[in-house]
Order: structure tokens, then C-alpha cells, then sequence
């Protein structure tokens, strides 16, 4: 798709040589193209809105005017040290993004490009209203970037950041990004430091546009509060849900549309904002995956229907028999529980709770509804800080650790509901679940995984379409994609039928043969008192009972707890 | 005679998946039916799907008063009569117990208000001395009385509880147990999910036990009291 639209520049920059006008409409298509690239992802990739894109584009565009205009320094120097500023400030703009979602970061970056262009008019360093004038063109060698060449220079940073783009989005970035666009709380249980990537895409989105904005005051010659408002942060987000978001030749093509739009459209600029407004909201509801994401949908759906009948076809998935690679826990204690507390406003979900773990056994966790199974799984893997106690992974004291970092260690987990990434295919979610494994071993790494479970013939369907029995097996599959020595699996049996409960058995079993410390909540009581070596017994946030199968399921308490008494 | 609330041959889960897969219930006026059951039996879910509360409907069939529920919206069910009581109660938070009070009329019985707020602080004298309070503020038996009470001020035929004893101290659990029996002899029917077992058969005229989204046993209060299957279902006993 890139290569195709770079073809389409050449022929274009060819062809429309000696018309001005066309060379001057194609350049700034180029110079509005990164900032919507960087857009993209953020908004199609990781799921952030931003409003103030143009924020970012002016700090580039300040940058070259000011460090050459006052400062007297060259192009070179003034737009790389633009680009870092913007990155820096996307630094500190994703921070906010942490504590906000939806319309409040939309809100909160709206205000970001507010106080930019406020900065911008009020700094005499900057020209206030008038901004700055006489921005010498770049001088490349004995070649000025004016008119032609500057078509073709803006041309090469445009489709060298639309590349550059593509292969951050192709490795461990763009796997990090899919899974926070998926599910942010999946992804901290698979390891992915969420936080660490979201800032990133603000930097990376940030030093983008700034790279535009560079050559917006090189090739215009100035730069002024009014080109870099509000307006054009909206001209962005038109550029990217008019391409489709996510997809980076998506943008290129919003960015030309947009471009060419604005040139032809001069004479009718008063309505300029009424008709793109019109235009964010008519895309947003009648076409949010955008003109590009539209076009691409049948290729898409036929893909997936493809994936999903290969998957039916009758194959030797065959659960029985599964063995996973030996793992070892680095102490004989892989986990211990010391006294954890958890107090919601005045509730006890967790009342001083403590046990340990052998290595390579098969705990479960078991209670009424409401005993707190899901706020002590919560706890291990660092979803919210218990009030009290101290909670040590591997002989490591993890309380209050980020999840990411205790999934690091060698936790794997899986949740109540089976929380995959939808839009991912499924060994693209196992792959997902080792987000330290590089490149090609990955991928090979995953699909081996998935031959031994036997659900290689899954591979390439969408986590969406797959049955709710599968989902669940694939979810497995994710967690012991990272080798954990620790697993933690809350509720695998719900909602499965007797042959998929049979499965999941002899696949719990297998990982527990492997070396894998198993710690399981589990409602199935048939399944626990099957499988489990020791049961662990929670009501009202206590450890009522704590021993084999057979001492708990007589246990007076236990029995109060599950039936009430009888008197 | 046709029963107030009639349930055949119920599948119904979220999304594709069946948590319910075959479940015969049926409720006369004015009588206490339990449902009991180990978690993931698919109490709540069938409460939910009663009232169309975020469940899908997969096959079989549900009547109350007469009417098929197929095409009946939650607020419309208020309307004919049946109201839920959910679990977690899912009261207004921020806005006053009064309020909540009132909102639990929205959909009947506007021209009798003041007087069924009356009464309806007669019945729960705690909630009168804090009528103007938010009713995130309240304790968590006053919070289970709040939204029986705002469930009551519809003027329900049939009343469903889910849960009504969790996280509750025993003597608040045995209050709303005995407030249950008050409300079957004035005449209104109760279908009450509940954990615990032994004490909601204290106090139910019959019950059903789910066990994997399907009947496993049913009968009156007694019977079921005394039948130790019902252990095994829970603690997973014997093989089956």
C-alpha cells in the first residue's frame, strides 16, 4: 500500500513539474502527512485521542523560525531540536493521557493545543500575533529546498516517517500497541509495561508532527499563532478518520484528500470549519474504520471467514496428551501470602491472609460469592495494593509492584472472563503472551505452543469469532506462552461443557507436571476436588480452611460456609 | 390454575455462550420460591434473564401474569409487575433515599406517592431518619432494605431477590428474611437466589436447586432441607 502511494508521488511530482500550483498543493500534503501518520497511531494503534495535535506541529514550526531566524542557526539543527522538544512535551502530555481516557483526555489534550497556540501569541520571542517572517528556505549542499525540490524533500520525510511507522508498528511496539488498543488490563497480566508504551506513542506522535511543522516554517518562510490553531488539530483528526485510523497509508491518503481539499476549496474558507466538523462527525458515525478501512473491509471479512472455516475443518485437535516445556520456579516457595489485608471504603475483602505455595503443585482457592478469591488474585499480581501485608513472588517482595513487572518474573494469568485480545488473530495473542520474545522466535516460539495444544488450526482466526470454549483454551495458551513457573487462573471451567472441562483438566495437569506452580479459583467443585493437591478455603475474606481435598469437603465451617447451618 | 411466574425449557446466557441450559420454574401468586444452588449454577443469570437485565435469550420460554416475555423490555416487566432487586443492590449512589424511594414509583402509582412513602417508612423506620441522606452513605443492611423498599414502591406482584443475604451480618440477614414472609402474606409472590442454603429453606414454601444451568432438584422447603444430595451438589461429593 505504501509502496503504491509512493508511486503515485512520483508520477504526481513528474507530471505536475511545471505547475506551481500542483507542486505547492502536493508539498503540503507532505508537510501535514507525519502529523497525521503520528495521529494514527495513536488514535487507530493505541486507542488516544488527542485534540491538539497541531500543538506539536507549531513546536516544530517555532522551532525553525526562532533557532534560524533569531538564533541564526541552520534548518539541520533548528528541526531535529524542534522534533525533541515536541517529543519531550509528548512525554509530558502522555502522563496526563495515564489519568485520563475518553472525552476527558479528549478535553485535556484540546487544552494542550489551546495553551501552545496561547504561548505562541504571547511570547514577544515569537513574534506574538504576527508571528515569525523570513524563514530562510534550507540549503541542502548547493541545493535550496524551494518550490520543485521542496516537493521532493518533503516527500522523503513524509514517506520515510510513513515507513519508519510501519516498522515500529510490525515489532514489539506495534504488538505492545495492539494489545493496549485491546485490553489494558490483559496486557499488564501478559507483561506489557502499558504506561512505558502510552507515553511513548505521545512522544512518537509529537515528534512527528513537529517534523511537519519543521517544514511547514522552512518551505512557507513563516510561522503564525493562526496556521497552527485548533483548526488544523481538527484537520488532523479529519486527515486520520477520513484515511481510517491505524492503517499509516490510511492517513497519507486523508492527508492528500484533506490537502487537495483545502486548495480547491480557498475561495469557500469561511465554511472551511463548518464542512470538516460536518464531515469528523458523518465519518465518525457512518464510517469510523474511515475511506481506506471501508475499502479494505471485504478483504478483511473474507480473510476471516477463511480463517474461520480453516479452523473447522476436521484436524487432530486433540487436547489429551499436551506437554509443556519444563519450567523451574527459582525458589522451592513460589509464592508466599503474609498477612495480606485489602479494605475497600470499609469493607474487608481481605482479612489477614496468608499461605504458602510448594513448588509444581495444584492449589485452589475456593469460597462463596463475595469471599474475595478474585481480590486475592489481584493482590498477587499487583491489580491494587493490599492495605496491610507482604505478598513475595519467587522470594522477591512484589507488594505494590505494576503487574506488567510481576508478569515479568514469570507469573502467568488468566481471567474470569477470558479476557483475549479481540481484534488480534490467535497466535498473534500467543505471541503476545511472551512480550520479551524477539522477532522471528515469537512467532515460532507461539505457533509451536499452539501445535502441542493442538490448536494450531486456530492460528490465524480473529480471537472474536472464536467459540467461547476456545477462547478460553487460547487464553491458556497465552499465559503459557511466556514459560511461567507462577500461574494464577481464575474461573477457567465457567461456562465450559464436559468435554471442554475434561481438556482443560488434563491441560492444568500437564502444566503442573511441567514444573508449573498452579494456583486456581475455581467454582467447579468437581473439577477442584479432582485436581487440586490442596484447597484453600475463603469466606468473608478469611482462610476458614486450608488442607486436601478431603479434609476441607468435611470440614464443619466449610460446609457452613457453601450451605449456611442447618439449625 | 396458570401461574403467576412460568419458566419452560430456558436457554439463555451472555452473548453465544448458554450459562442456562434447560430450566423448568414456575411461581404461584403470593408464594416464597428459592433458588438455590453452588456458584456458576446459574441463579443470577436466570433472575437476569427474567428481567432482560444484559442477557441473551437462546430458546424456551417465559410467562408472567399471562404475558410472554420475549419482547418485554426491564422497564416494561416493571410495569406488569415484576420487579429485581439485583445483586449489589445497584442503588442511586449520590441522590437521596427519598429519591431512590421515589424513583422505584417512576413507573406506577404517581397519584399515591406521599402515601406509599409513608407507608413505606412505616415499614422500614431506619430508612425515615434518613430519608435526606445519599444512600451511599447507608450501611449495608440499610442499603439491601433501601432497594427492597424502592422495588416495593412499584407495587410489585412478584418480587426478585438476588443475593439479598451477601456480605449482610446474620441478625440483618435474618431481618430480611422475616420481612420476605411478611411480604408473601400480604400477598406478594418472591423468587429469592440465594448462597445459603440451609436458611433460605428455613423460611421458603419451595425450592429449586440449578446445578450447571439445569434443575437438579426441586420441592418444598422440607424436603429439601432433610435430602443430603443438596450437600454434594454444593461441595462437588460424589461423581455424577
Amino acid at each position: 500500500m505504501l509502496a503504491a502511494f509512493a508511486v503515485v508521488v512520483v508520477v504526481f511530482g513528474v507530471v505536475a513539474r511545471a505547475d506551481a500550483g500542483l507542486v505547492q498543493a502536493g508539498t503540503y500534503v507532505a508537510i501535514f502527512a507525519p502529523a497525521a501518520i503520528g495521529l494514527s497511531v495513536l488514535l487507530g494503534n493505541v486507542n488516544q485521542i488527542s485534540v491538539g495535535q497541531a500543538g506539536f506541529f507549531g513546536i516544530g514550526a517555532y522551532a525553525v523560525g526562532y533557532l534560524t531566524v533569531n538564533q541564526g542557526l541552520p534548518f539541520w539543527i533548528a528541526a531535529p531540536a524542534g522534533i525533541v522538544v515536541a517529543a519531550i512535551v509528548g512525554v509530558a502530555l502522555g502522563f496526563i493521557a495515564l489519568r485520563f481516557r475518553g472525552h476527558y483526555l479528549a478535553m485535556a489534550t484540546l487544552a494542550f493545543g489551546l495553551i501552545a497556540v496561547g504561548v505562541f501569541h504571547a511570547s514577544p520571542l515569537l513574534g506574538r500575533a504576527s508571528g515569525i517572517t523570513g524563514i530562510p528556505f534550507p540549503q541542502l549542499g548547493p541545493l535550496t529546498l524551494n518550490g520543485y525540490p521542496a516537493y521532493w524533500a518533503a516527500w522523503i520525510v513524509a514517506l520515510g516517517a510513513a515507513l519508519l511507522t510501519l516498522i515500529v508498528l510490525r515489532g514489539r511496539a506495534g504488538r505492545a500497541f495492539e494489545a493496549i488498543r485491546n485490553d489494558e488490563l490483559a496486557a499488564e497480566a501478559v507483561g506489557v509495561p502499558t504506561r512505558f508504551w502510552k507515553i511513548v506513542a505521545f512522544a512518537y506522535a509529537g515528534a512527528l508532527a513537529a517534523a511537519g511543522g519543521a517544514m511547514f516554517a522552512a518551505f512557507l518562510g513563516l510561522v503564525n499563532p493562526d496556521a497552527v490553531g485548533v483548526a488544523l488539530s481538527v484537520d488532523f483528526l479529519l486527515m486520520v478518520v477520513l484515511g481510517g485510523g491505524g492503517l499509516v497509508a490510511g492517513a497519507l491518503f486523508g492527508a492528500a484528500l484533506i490537502g487537495f481539499l483545502n486548495v480547491a476549496g480557498h475561495q469557500y474558507d469561511n465554511w472551511r470549519e463548518v464542512v470538516y466538523g460536518g464531515l469528523v462527525i458523518a465519518f465518525v458515525v457512518f464510517a469510523p474504520s474511515g475511506i481506506l478501512g471501508a475499502a479494505r473491509a471485504p478483504f478483511v471479512r473474507a480473510r476471516r471467514a477463511a480463517a474461520a472455516k480453516a479452523a473447522r475443518a476436521p484436524s487432530r485437535a486433540e487436547g489429551h496428551g499436551t506437554s509443556f516445556p519444563a519450567v523451574r520456579a527459582p525458589s522451592d516457595e513460589p509464592l508466599r501470602v503474609d498477612g495480606v489485608t485489602k479494605r475497600f471504603a470499609g469493607l474487608i475483602a481481605l482479612d489477614d491472609v496468608s499461605f504458602a505455595l510448594r513448588a509444581g503443585t495444584l492449589t485452589s482457592i475456593i469460597g462463596p460469592n463475595g469471599a474475595g478469591k478474585t481480590t486475592l488474585f489481584n493482590a498477587i499480581c499487583g491489580i491494587g495494593r493490599p492495605s496491610a501485608g507482604r505478598i513475595a513472588i519467587g522470594g522477591v517482595d512484589v507488594t505494590g509492584r505494576r503487574p506488567h513487572r510481576i508478569a515479568a518474573l514469570g507469573v502467568g494469568r488468566t481471567f474470569q472472563n477470558a479476557r483475549l485480545f479481540d481484534e488480534m488473530t490467535v497466535l498473534e495473542n500467543v505471541v503476545a503472551g511472551a512480550p520479551r520474545a524477539h522477532g522471528k522466535d515469537a512467532a515460532a516460539n507461539a505457533s509451536a505452543l499452539l501445535a502441542r495444544m493442538g490448536l494450531a488450526h486456530l492460528a490465524g482466526v480473529l480471537a472474536k469469532d472464536l467459540p467461547f470454549g476456545e477462547r478460553r483454551r487460547v487464553e491458556l495458551a497465552r499465559a503459557a506462552a511466556s514459560e511461567p513457573w507462577l500461574l494464577l487462573a481464575d474461573e477457567p471451567a465457567a461456562g465450559l461443557n464436559g468435554d471442554e472441562r475434561r481438556r482443560l483438566h488434563a491441560d492444568l495437569a500437564a502444566l503442573r507436571d511441567a514444573g508449573t506452580t498452579v494456583l486456581l479459583i475455581e467454582h467447579d467443585m468437581k473439577l477442584v476436588m479432582a485436581i487440586s493437591q490442596r484447597v484453600i478455603v475463603l469466606n468473608f475474606g478469611k482462610v476458614i480452611a486450608d488442607g486436601d481435598v478431603a479434609t476441607v469437603r468435611n470440614d464443619p465451617a466449610v460446609v457452613a460456609a457453601y450451605l449456611g447451618t442447618a439449625s | 390454575m396458570s401461574r403467576l411466574l412460568a419458566i419452560d425449557d430456558l436457554h439463555a446466557g451472555y452473548g453465544a455462550i448458554d450459562v442456562l441450559r434447560g430450566v423448568f420454574l414456575g411461581v404461584d401468586a403470593g408464594e416464597f420460591v428459592a433458588v438455590l444452588g453452588p456458584n456458576g449454577a446459574g441463579k443470577s443469570t436466570l433472575l437476569r434473564t427474567i428481567s432482560r437485565y444484559g442477557t441473551s435469550l437462546h430458546g424456551g420460554r417465559i410467562r408472567f401474569d399471562g404475558t410472554d416475555l420475549k419482547q418485554v423490555s426491564t422497564e416494561r416487566l416493571v410495569r406488569l409487575g415484576c420487579v429485581h432487586v439485583p445483586e449489589g443492590r445497584q442503588l442511586f449512589g449520590t441522590m437521596s433515599v427519598e429519591d431512590n424511594l421515589r424513583l422505584g414509583a417512576f413507573a406506577t402509582n404517581r397519584a399515591a406517592l406521599a402515601r406509599d412513602l409513608q407507608a413505606m417508612y412505616d415499614r422500614f423506620p431506619q430508612l425515615a431518619s434518613r430519608k435526606d441522606q445519599p444512600a451511599r452513605t447507608l450501611s449495608g443492611g440499610e442499603q439491601q432494605m433501601l432497594a427492597i423498599g424502592r422495588a416495593l414502591m412499584a407495587k410489585p406482584k412478584l418480587l426478585m431477590l438476588d443475593e439479598p443475604s451477601t456480605g449482610l451480618a446474620p441478625q440483618i440477614v435474618e431481618q430480611i428474611f422475616a420481612l420476605a414472609g411478611d411480604l408473601t402474606r400480604e400477598g406478594t409472590a418472591l423468587l429469592v437466589v440465594e448462597q445459603n442454603a440451609y436458611l433460605t429453606l428455613r423460611h421458603a414454601h419451595r425450592a429449586y436447586v440449578l446445578e450447571g444451568g439445569s434443575n437438579a432438584l426441586s420441592g418444598t422447603a422440607e424436603e429439601l432441607a432433610a435430602n443430603p444430595r443438596i450437600k454434594e451438589i454444593y461441595l462437588g461429593g460424589s461423581a455424577g
